[in-house]
């Protein structure tokens, strides 16, 4: 990618925070921003610093990790339809989160959360992996990413079932359709060490992706030391997903539709599109959380995972008809 | 000078023996082909010589170092490996598969030097596909696709080269040019290893043939005398009038 294009996906990333920072169903918080530079304060500063500031922060993290992951996925599978949600991390993850918060162990620390949608996600990338193996054709890869899912959503499904009491099942199944409306300082502490060392990561070995394209032995025979790269997929997307989901909930789509957008610009090389892909991701992801805030009615708030659903399942099928047509 | 030892090596796919053991020994300059009918071994044998399959015994060592004890990276400068799947997974540009040939020397955050740069260019001017350099991958014909795969094996200008039936796609002059770059590099000093069906091309420009059959090697030795009329017909199954003579064709330019 040229210099040129990653600027401005820069600038996009950083045009949809300040959006997202600033814009609101109720006009702008220009005049807040302002009230802040000066040291001054007032309800709208304390929105502006205490509610919208974590809020686009996660967004631009939560994106970040998405894309990020979902570019290495499809690099790593060689297969355009890889997705942290497709493929089933996401659902990991969830069951992960879900598992600590049913079991109460937030009473021991709050960091148990994200801890345990990373875990989750850990356990989901290796079941994939077992499953699908890294020469999965785009069947068995769906295929394996569906049984993951199944299986991590039945288990959410048992635990809500055993829920003891209504407003933990609702708790449950709000946060599932994912949101970035309780995001707060906490949240951002817990979840950025997590998302920052996945994308590291993944950042550190993509250079291993263009080779793996040639097919395994091939890049093998290039110096890429394949078990060393599939244990950084897996714990470099496990991070990347698990913190966000721990925070936000189930997001999906971004992860496949960042990757696709950027793939012409990269001229196709899966190594080229780890980095924009994590800016991309950044951008979109506070452009659909600012949707949200602005399509959601009074009271009757509009979910973020709903949103990225609704947008991204149309591309999804999308994607999976042209790749039929290359097939044959 | 540059020598490869295959001693005693056998390989298992699966729990079944592809390979019995099998020793061969080559040094730079030589280019030694492997043929035998389909599910020889031919190609076992090149991943245990390219260290990409760890033998169930024996050993193999470049230069009197065992392969196992170089790291990745430093095998993949010494040996380059063209695999007979040559798909490729990304419509990828050609001269950026071309370049892949330097993914063993590339360091991070670190752009081609002129040094890999110079390899890419002079891979694809020998390979005769300079003037597809910015075209897609998927878009080639097979024959394209095939010679675009061996500048990215040149492209590494290693001093060992395993060729995986590099010849297979290939129409008979671009089967020849092919032929004659093995020649060219190995005169250039590297060790050239082949698979290859085309017996007579086979025995027209290698220096020694390895004959296999069922994970054996039944006969190796020099082009004109390793393959015996008896050994054709009991690998093989086939009989050649008047004996196998080497292809004679000519490049018209």
């Amino acid at each position: 990618m040229k210099a040129l294009h990653l600027m401005l996906l820069l600038g996009l990333a950083i045009l949809a925070f300040g959006f997202n920072l600033l814009v609101g169903r109720d006009g702008s918080l220009l005049a807040a921003l302002m009230q802040v530079a000066r040291g001054e304060t007032s309800l709208g500063t304390q929105i502006l610093v205490e509610l919208r500031l974590p809020r686009s922060l996660l967004g631009a993290l939560v994106g970040a990790g998405l894309g990020t992951s979902g570019a290495a996925l499809q690099g790593f599978f060689r297969n355009p339809l890889a997705d942290p949600g497709i493929v089933g991390v996401t659902a990991s993850s969830g069951l992960g989160a879900v598992v600590a918060l049913y079991f109460g162990l937030t009473s021991l620390s709050l960091l148990m959360v994200p801890i345990a949608a990373t875990l989750g996600g850990l356990v989901g990338v290796s079941a994939l992996l077992l499953l699908a193996g890294p020469r999965a054709s785009s069947t068995t890869l769906i295929l394996s990413g569906v049984a993951v899912s199944a299986v991590a959503s039945a288990g959410t499904a048992l635990l809500m079932n055993l829920s003891p009491n209504p407003w933990a099942l609702a708790e449950i199944a709000y946060w599932l359709m994912g949101s970035l409306a309780d995001a707060s300082w906490n949240e951002v502490r817990f979840a950025t060490p997590l998302i920052l060392v996945g994308l590291l990561i993944l950042v550190l070995v993509r250079n291993d992706l263009d080779p793996l394209s040639l097919g395994e032995e091939t890049a093998r025979s290039l110096g890429v030391n394949l078990p060393r790269l599939r244990l950084a997929i897996v714990l470099g997307s496990a991070l990347a997903v698990g913190g966000g989901v721990a925070v936000a909930g189930a997001i999906g789509f971004i992860g496949l539709v960042v990757p696709h957008v950027l793939r012409p610009f990269v001229a196709s090389r899966p190594t080229a599109l780890v980095l924009p892909s994590a800016l991309a991701g950044a951008a979109l992801l506070n452009l659909a959380d600012l949707g949200t805030r602005l399509l959601s009615g009074p009271g009757i708030p509009l979910y973020l995972g709903v949103l990225t659903a609704l947008l991204g399942a149309p591309f999804f099928v999308w994607l999976v008809r042209r790749q039929q047509g290359r097939a044959l | 000078m540059t020598r490869l030892v295959l001693h005693n090596v056998s390989a298992r796919y699966e729990g079944a023996l592809a390979l019995e053991p099998a020793s061969l020994e080559a040094e730079a300059g030589r280019v030694v082909a492997l043929v035998g009918p389909n599910g020889a071994g031919k190609s076992t044998l090149l991943r245990l010589a390219g260290g990409l399959l760890m033998p169930e015994t024996g050993s193999v060592a470049l230069d009197g170092q065992p392969l196992a004890t170089l790291s990745d990276r430093a095998r993949a400068r010494r040996i380059a490996y063209l695999a007979a799947d040559q798909a490729v997974a990304w419509s990828l540009q050609v001269e950026r598969l071309v370049a892949l040939g330097r993914a063993p020397f590339l360091q991070p955050l670190r752009r081609l030097s002129e040094r890999d740069t110079d390899a890419i260019t002079q891979a694809m001017r020998t390979a005769d596909i300079a003037h597809l350099a910015d075209r897609r991958v998927d878009t080639l014909s097979s024959g394209e696709r095939a010679r675009a795969q061996l500048a990215r094996v040149l492209a590494t200008r290693a001093d060992v080269v395993l060729l995986d039936e590099p010849i297979a796609a290939l129409d008979p002059r671009h089967q020849l040019r092919v032929m004659d770059i093995v020649r060219a590099i190995a005169k250039q000093g590297a060790l050239v290893i082949m698979a290859i069906h085309a017996l007579d091309l086979a025995v027209r420009y290698a220096d020694e043939i390895v004959v296999m059959a069922d994970g054996h090697i039944r006969a190796s030795g020099p082009a004109g005398t390793s393959l015996s009329p008896d050994l054709l017909a009991e690998v093989f199954g086939i009989c050649i009038d008047g004996g196998l003579q080497p292809n004679s064709a000519r490049l018209i330019d």
